[in-house]
């Protein structure tokens, strides 16, 4: 009945060495820079938190960690959710549009001067849901219209109203004053920039809602790539289940992209490459999804901050530059992941 | 939970209409399935047999008139107990699904379960019979994507008996498989049918399946119940061409006397 014992006990193995990798790097990456910091800034943030090294640490790196961490998990979790509703395997938030979606809504916010001059502000997050939101609804309208759930024409519509916002959101940026065309232009290429450690807890919502969303409706992700009829007629509450589903990961995608920008191709990997050793059950998945989702995220990020020191790359550029030779060999060099 | 009474057919369609997309794909669609009851559905491509099964399965909610199952109508029906009347094989498995077939064995029984509880005894049961039945125990540790189609195929109707569902309803299940497969898969729904009481509702194809698999046949053109009788009574010629659209001869067997087999003219 079930995978034999040595073979399960494999898979655990497996797991667990990915989760002590993604903690790794979660512990590590901070440490990383410029500027040495010695050991003994752990124990100055209670006894001298004003001394560089410990600000260095405290204030910059770790919160820019703890950011991206949970930033890369969402998406890829929100990646592997929507490649299981869609049931393409390329399916992830920013092909869909739902990043451009929510990019546009947070631009738009910069746009009219509601942002403040933080790098994030709630209004640039409640601009990504309604722009995230707006996405999601034209292109279930258009499924609708269509009358099919043809994986592949929605994913064309998504492409397709991606490409619309993204030239909106250029629209912008050529339009608007310098100091909001520069925000523009360095958020939309995906950075992460922030600045203490609440700044650096924002994202730590979406990674909740997402991972939380995706374990409950597990079993019902399961059953819904085997299709609609399957999935109803085994007991799942379709439509309930995939509007609680989408509206969910739209929030979650909402808050990361309003406080990184659009970063591409990452829901992509993460749970392609978590499916390798995790299998395809979305209880396991999941929660191998955000480990090599959040590494992922940290370590291009950590990259992006050291590669080219003093200068700082928009994280999105590495992602993207890894992540398209990488989506490239999903298409032809693989056809069963 | 409503205990299904046991009087009512166990599927009941009355003046069910649909439209899609602005086109009416089923018009006033009328017909019963009783309990244990086997029944075929045929008709012609796009003579709207998947439409209905789609409505059915609950996966299109937007039609006019009533669907009962069980006596109660789907509407006010959550998805569990709409599973626990009836399970749906498709055509064919998708057949990318790296799942192995003793993990999609365990999802069939989600209908049973609440929320979190693992599998029962009584899961472990369903699965362990269904699968002896269907004989798909060797494929238990493989992945579907691994499996020919034909063995995809009966892991889904093993499926589909696990769940303890009253009624299958199963779109084409022969369309796709060699000689070997349409035979075994004919035996085991006639033995599901026969041993287990599950009533079948069958869409086909094939004249042939439906008059010697089934007790009654549904024939729908454009939309229509065009004629529904007995499976003898379908050998009528005229009737033939008019819900196929072509005409149809017999030919008998030279030897024994088993019932002559139908072939469309110029097959």
């Amino acid at each position: 009945m079930r995978p034999s014992g040595s073979e399960k006990a494999m898979k655990k193995s497996y797991i667990g060495l990915f989760f002590l990798a993604s903690f790794a790097v979660l512990a590590i990456c901070p440490w990383i820079g410029v500027q040495g910091i010695s050991p003994s800034v752990i124990f100055d943030a209670a006894n001298d938190p004003t001394g560089q090294e410990a600000r260095i640490f405290w204030q910059i790196r770790v919160p820019r960690v703890l950011l991206a961490w949970c930033a890369g998990a969402t998406f890829g979790v929100c990646g592997m959710v929507f490649q299981a509703l869609f049931r393409n395997p390329l399916a992830e938030p920013s092909l869909l549009g739902v990043s451009s979606g929510a990019a546009l809504g947070a631009a738009a916010v910069i746009r009219l001067g509601l942002a403040g001059s933080a790098s994030s502000s709630p209004m640039m997050a409640v601009g990504a849901f309604i722009g995230a939101m707006l996405t999601i609804a034209i292109i279930s309208g258009f499924s609708r219209m269509a009358r099919s759930t043809k994986d592949v024409t929605l994913l064309l519509a998504g492409v397709a109203i991606s490409a619309l916002f993204s030239s909106l959101i250029m629209v912008f940026q050529y339009t608007g004053g310098a100091s909001e065309t520069y925000k523009l232009l360095s958020w939309t290429m995906g950075g992460i920039n922030v600045v203490g450690i609440e700044e650096g807890a924002r994202a730590i919502p979406s990674l909740l809602i997402s991972t939380a969303l995706a374990v409950f409706y597990s079993t019902e992700l399961d059953l819904i790539t085997f299709g609609d009829e399957i999935a109803s007629t085994r007991g799942v509450e379709l439509e309930r289940t995939k509007r609680i589903l989408f509206v969910g990961m739209s929030v979650a995608v909402a808050i990361v992209v309003a406080n990184c920008g659009p970063i591409a191709f990452l829901g992509l990997i993460a749970p392609h490459i978590a499916r390798m050793a995790a299998g395809p059950r979305h209880l396991r998945l999941t929660m191998l999804t955000a480990a090599v989702g959040g590494a992922a995220l940290t370590i291009c990020d950590t990259a992006a901050r050291t590669l080219w020191a003093p200068a700082d790359l928009p994280v999105g550029i590495i992602i993207s530059f890894l992540g398209a030779p990488f989506f490239l060999w999903l298409l032809f060099g693989s056809r069963k992941v | 939970m409503i205990e299904n009474d046991n009087q009512s057919p166990i599927i009941g369609i009355s003046e069910l209409t649909i439209s899609l997309g602005g086109k009416k794909i089923l018009r006033d669609v009328s017909f019963d399935v009783g309990r244990g009851e086997f029944l075929c559905i045929v008709g012609k491509n796009g003579a709207g047999k998947s439409t209905l099964f789609k409505c059915l399965c609950g996966v299109y909610k937007n039609f006019e008139g009533e669907l009962r199952l069980a006596g109660r109508p789907t509407d006010a029906m959550r998805a569990r107990e709409r599973a626990r009347i009836v399970a749906y094989v498709p055509q064919s498995a998708p057949p990318d699904m790296p799942y192995t077939a003793g993990e999609f064995m365990e999802m069939s029984r989600y209908a049973w379960r609440n929320g979190w509880s693992g599998s029962k005894s009584s899961d472990e049961r369903a699965i362990a019979s269904a699968v002896a039945l269907a004989g798909t125990g060797e494929f238990s540790s493989r992945r579907m994507c691994d499996l020919s189609g034909g063995e995809r195929q009966k892991v889904m109707i093993a499926s589909a008996i696990a769940s303890e569902s009253d009624a299958i309803l199963m779109d084409e299940p022969t369309t796709f498989l060699d000689y070997a497969h349409q035979v075994e898969t004919m035996e085991m729904m006639s033995r599901v049918n026969r041993e287990r009481g599950v009533a079948m509702l069958v869409v086909t194809h094939d004249v042939n399946i439906a008059i010697r698999m089934s007790g009654r046949v549904v024939a729908i053109a454009g939309g229509r119940v065009e004629w529904s009788g007995a499976p003898d009574e379908l050998r009528e010629p005229a009737r033939l061409r008019s819900i196929f659209g072509v005409a149809f001869e017999q030919y008998f067997p030279v030897l024994g006397d088993a019932p002559p087999l139908l072939a469309p003219v110029g097959f």
